[in-house]
């Protein structure tokens, strides 16, 4: 049955593949303070969100309508907003082209850990781990990225349908930094000509399934 | 999902069956759905040692009956060279699915139902007169003999809802409490300690009486509860405390009681059912059945040459359907519904399927021995497609369905449809006069003419072909020092040609309706313009995978396309050149599909992006052809061929299906086993 089922499926995937990427960005400076950049890019999926914006559920999940995403977007602003620390909280979302950023400034990377736990906390999210997101050392010059919770084994449980939405979903985390960066612990990592700023690329799949991670240990050159 | 996979291997199997002994004087005239797998030919078509073989059948079914898979299909005591059959039937309040089997080896067949239902309650076998019983689960039971074994799987349709029951007159509630005292005690699995609730006097005293607590009475929990006399005066402030806990137990008794209610309305229905089951086996296996083989409407349309055949009476289901769907609102009411037999004449439908060597076919036919019922739906069917229309089908297209039906007859059809329906139904039979006159006065309201001049209901839909669309994007482009600059980027999509068509005789008032929009497009910040002749709905440029719809009435017919060449050949009076057979079909016909499925999938391979998908993709167009369907009124019956043509290597049709379960199967299969391997 689940063969039919699947043949059934294989029409809906061909109209509903959707394709994104999640853009993560950081600019550290090196008193430890900095900027956060979050960006979800649909933009590519445009086309097809155009259609399922109208619907009101697909693959079983309910559509959001804009105003909810608007609302539920400046909710996580408002939560972001009220961390300590964090100051310069904006969002924004385009439906022209889907795509939705959050930006912040920080004085210490570790108010971000404290901010992704509190919008974590209030969208009752039940994974562990995410209490500790990034980490600076200051004394060694080292940025630390963590990736310390795992989503493999939710990936298992989802539908064939669901697990077809991140197949070609890509992730990239750039972090920029005002000394210069001696090396990075991730192989997939790249280091800009001027040694002030790396880019990982990774598909999302792979970062789910662990085949890869985001995990980064960026060590900088002391001043 | 077990018991579909256990009735798809059923069905596979009784496919290979052969010199068919027919079990039809057996199938009860009652039954609402008779399914026949034929012996003859089926074992030529896919012999048991090519079932055997398929992946699928090895490790899925054979799994998931307990098999191991060395057993051959030969081995599990059902004797494939006799026929089978399946029907549903509606007998003392419960809606029954039954298989009848020959066997040939009666330990192998037990073997094989104890493996598969290893889970279930009962698994002793009782001594009927005249056969073995075995209960496999309260909604499951099998009956055999040496020679034949009845799968019985049933449910009691008139369980009374507890809310019915609690707000019912108390004589109804006795009646109730008498009747669940001739059955057997409800099966409790913990003991219930429960002092009754405390008298009015107590309560008046509790201020002066402290309770201490026992243990919470929830679901099956033990509970106890002990008061015992005050030794000093409790303060008036802790009185809540009382209330909240007296309503607390309160709510526990009731709990407790809905609870074992429930048990006993599950009790009665397990008896219901099993006494169901036995009746049904003992009627088959010693009774006197008047059997459907009687009913001329299914003499009349099932061929008893088909490889496998569907009879269905129409009203007797889409009543048991509705019964179920309405079963929640009829609580709501307190009530029940009642299942109502169904001794009108009314449609009945079959199904004839063939697996022949290049194609499946199958023919459906409709019959009602009622005259002048059968003449209403009928004239629904006297009427004949607009040649005009035919010329909208492009030589290259994917698929078009074109449908002609006379949308007047249809309205007085569905007034005497209204009307017999509501007359049988439990809960307007009896206002059976107030509806007939209410549904005339619809009549005499209602404008069928107009109706049908509007829509004289011929129509057309044809996907001319899925075009490949240029759209943008909004992405990031990264320099060297991984600064993100946002750029507007091109990809295809694919972007479907389609075209709707509607006959209409009120050229003005879809005039009307098409110039509607203009006024307010403006307004409401839409591109919608009159380009003389047609209106154009322009979509943002990337933003859908349409650019523009095209609407227009003309010479009697509203148009709906994206297609400006269909625009352009309206407007010239012009038309495609549509083939000669198309053509036919379409006028000869009151309905006729067709559908490449080649070019569907061809056009569709391209936007897959995982390889799973492009393989099944693959394969398909490898063995699918193309699918089509013809229907209508022939020897005064409502008459349609689907044709289903296979490609590849296949020895017939019924052979692909198994061929393209096990390759589909086998697909997945392999892209699992690699994404394991890469999770693990």
């Amino acid at each position: 049955m689940r063969r039919f089922a699947y043949l059934l499926l294989f029409f809906c995937l061909i109209l509903f593949q959707s394709c994104f990427e999640i853009i993560e960005q950081v600019f550290l400076k090196n008193d430890g303070s900095g900027n956060f950049q979050l960006v979800l890019n649909l933009s590519k999926s445009k086309t097809k969100l155009n259609s399922i914006i109208k619907m009101e559920t697909i693959n079983g999940h309910e559509v959001p309508s804009k105003a909810d995403i608007k609302y539920r977007i400046a909710d996580i602003e408002k939560t972001v907003a009220k961390t300590p620390g964090l100051t310069n909280v904006k969002t924004t979302v385009d439906f022209d082209n889907f795509i939705a950023t959050l930006t912040c400034n920080f004085y210490k990377v570790t108010q971000l850990n404290a901010a992704i736990k509190n919008v974590y906390e209030k969208e009752n999210g039940k994974l562990k781990g995410v209490e500790k997101t990034y980490d600076y050392d200051a004394a060694t010059q080292t940025f630390t990225r963590y990736n310390k919770f795992s989503v493999k084994d939710d990936y298992k449980k989802l539908s064939n349908a669901d697990k077809e939405i991140f197949a070609t979903a890509n992730y990239t985390s750039i972090y920029k930094f005002e000394s210069s960066v001696a090396a990075a612990s991730n192989k997939g990592t790249q280091i800009s000509p001027s040694k002030k700023a790396t880019m990982l690329q990774q598909n999302a799949l792979d970062l789910i399934t662990e085949k890869k991670t985001v995990e980064n240990k960026i060590t900088l050159t002391k001043q | 999902m077990k018991k579909i996979i256990l009735g798809l291997t059923l069905f596979c199997i009784a496919l290979s069956a052969a010199n068919a002994q027919s079990f039809l004087p057996k199938v009860p005239y009652t039954a609402s759905v008779v399914i026949k797998y034929a012996g003859d030919n089926f074992d030529k078509s896919v012999p048991m040692q090519k079932l055997d073989s398929y992946n699928f059948i090895k490790h899925n079914f054979f799994k998931m009956l307990q098999i191991d898979t060395l057993t051959s299909l030969k081995n599990i005591g059902v004797n494939f060279s006799q026929d089978t059959y399946q029907y549903i039937t509606t007998d003392d309040s419960s809606i029954s699915f039954v298989t009848l089997l020959h066997l040939n080896n009666v330990p192998q067949f037990l073997d094989l139902i104890k493996g598969t239902y290893k889970a279930g309650s009962g698994t002793k076998t009782e001594k009927k007169e005249g056969f073995d019983f075995l209960a496999v689960s309260p909604e499951t039971y099998i009956g055999w003999n040496e020679t034949v074994a009845i799968i019985v799987h049933t449910t009691y349709q008139n369980k009374k809802n507890y809310y019915d029951y609690l707000y019912s007159s108390d004589s109804a509630k006795n009646m109730m409490d008498s009747a669940a005292v001739v059955s057997d005690a409800p099966k409790v699995d913990t003991v219930y300690s429960i002092p009754p609730p405390p008298s009015k006097d107590l309560l008046s005293k509790k201020s002066a009486t402290k309770k201490t607590p026992g243990k919470t009475v929830k679901g099956k929990t033990t509970a106890t509860i002990k008061g015992k006399p005050a030794t000093k005066k409790i303060a008036p402030k802790k009185k809540y405390i009382n209330e909240n806990y007296e309503s607390h137990i309160q709510d526990s008794i009731d709990n407790l009681k809905r609870e074992l209610w429930e048990q006993q309305q599950e009790m009665l229905a397990k008896k219901k059912q099993q006494a169901v089951a036995e009746k049904i086996i003992s009627t088959t296996l010693s009774g006197v059945i008047t059997s459907i083989e009687t009913d001329l409407s299914y003499k009349k349309i099932i061929d008893p040459a088909a490889h496998a055949s569907i009879w269905i009476n129409t009203e007797s289901i889409s009543k048991q359907y509705w019964n179920y769907v309405y079963r929640g609102a009829y609580y709501f009411l307190h009530n029940t519904p009642k299942i109502v037999k169904d001794t009108t004449e009314g449609y009945k439908s079959s199904v004839n399927i063939y697996f022949e060597k290049d194609k499946m076919r199958m023919e459906q036919k409709t019959y009602c021995a009622d005259t002048k019922l059968a003449s209403l739906g009928n004239a629904v069917m006297n009427s004949k497609q607009n040649p005009s229309l035919a010329g909208y089908v492009n030589p290259g297209n994917i698929g078009y369905f074109s449908a002609s039906i006379n949308t007047e007859a249809m309205a007085n059809y569905y007034y005497s449809i209204l009307k017999q329906s509501l007359s049988n139904m439990s809960y307007t039979s009896e206002y059976a006069d107030f509806i007939d006159v209410y549904i005339d006065l619809l009549q005499i309201v209602i404008d069928e003419k107009g109706i049908a001049e509007l829509m004289p209901g011929n129509y057309l839909f044809v996907m001319h072909d899925m075009k490949t669309k240029t759209v943008t994007y909004t992405d990031y482009d990264y320099d060297k020092e991984f600064n993100k600059k946002e750029v507007t980027k091109t990809k295809q999509e694919l972007s479907p040609d389609f075209t709707f068509i509607m006959e209409t005789k009120k050229e003005g008032f879809m005039e009307k309706i098409a110039r509607l929009p203009l006024k307010y497009a403006e307004k409401e910040k839409y591109n919608y313009k009159d380009k003389g002749g047609y209106y154009e709905l322009a979509f943002e440029e990337g933003k859908y995978p349409i650019s523009s719809l095209y609407f227009m009435v003309k010479d009697g017919k509203a148009i709906v396309t994206t297609s400006k060449e269909v625009v352009d050949i309206t407007l010239k009076n012009t038309g495609f050149a549509t083939d000669a057979a198309t053509k036919n079909s379409i006028l000869n016909n009151n309905y006729s599909l067709q559908l490449s499925s080649k070019k569907l999938l061809e056009k569709i391979n391209a936007s897959l992006t995982t390889d799973v998908s492009k393989k099944i993709s693959d394969y398909l167009m490898a063995n699918l052809g193309d699918l089509k369907m013809e229907s209508s009124l022939k020897d005064g019956m409502i008459q349609g061929t689907t044709t289903m043509s296979i490609t590849g290597n296949h020895s017939n049709s019924l052979e692909f299906f198994f061929n393209m379960m096990d390759a589909i199967n086998n697909i997945i299969e392999k892209d699992q086993q690699e994404k394991e391997k890469q999770v693990n």
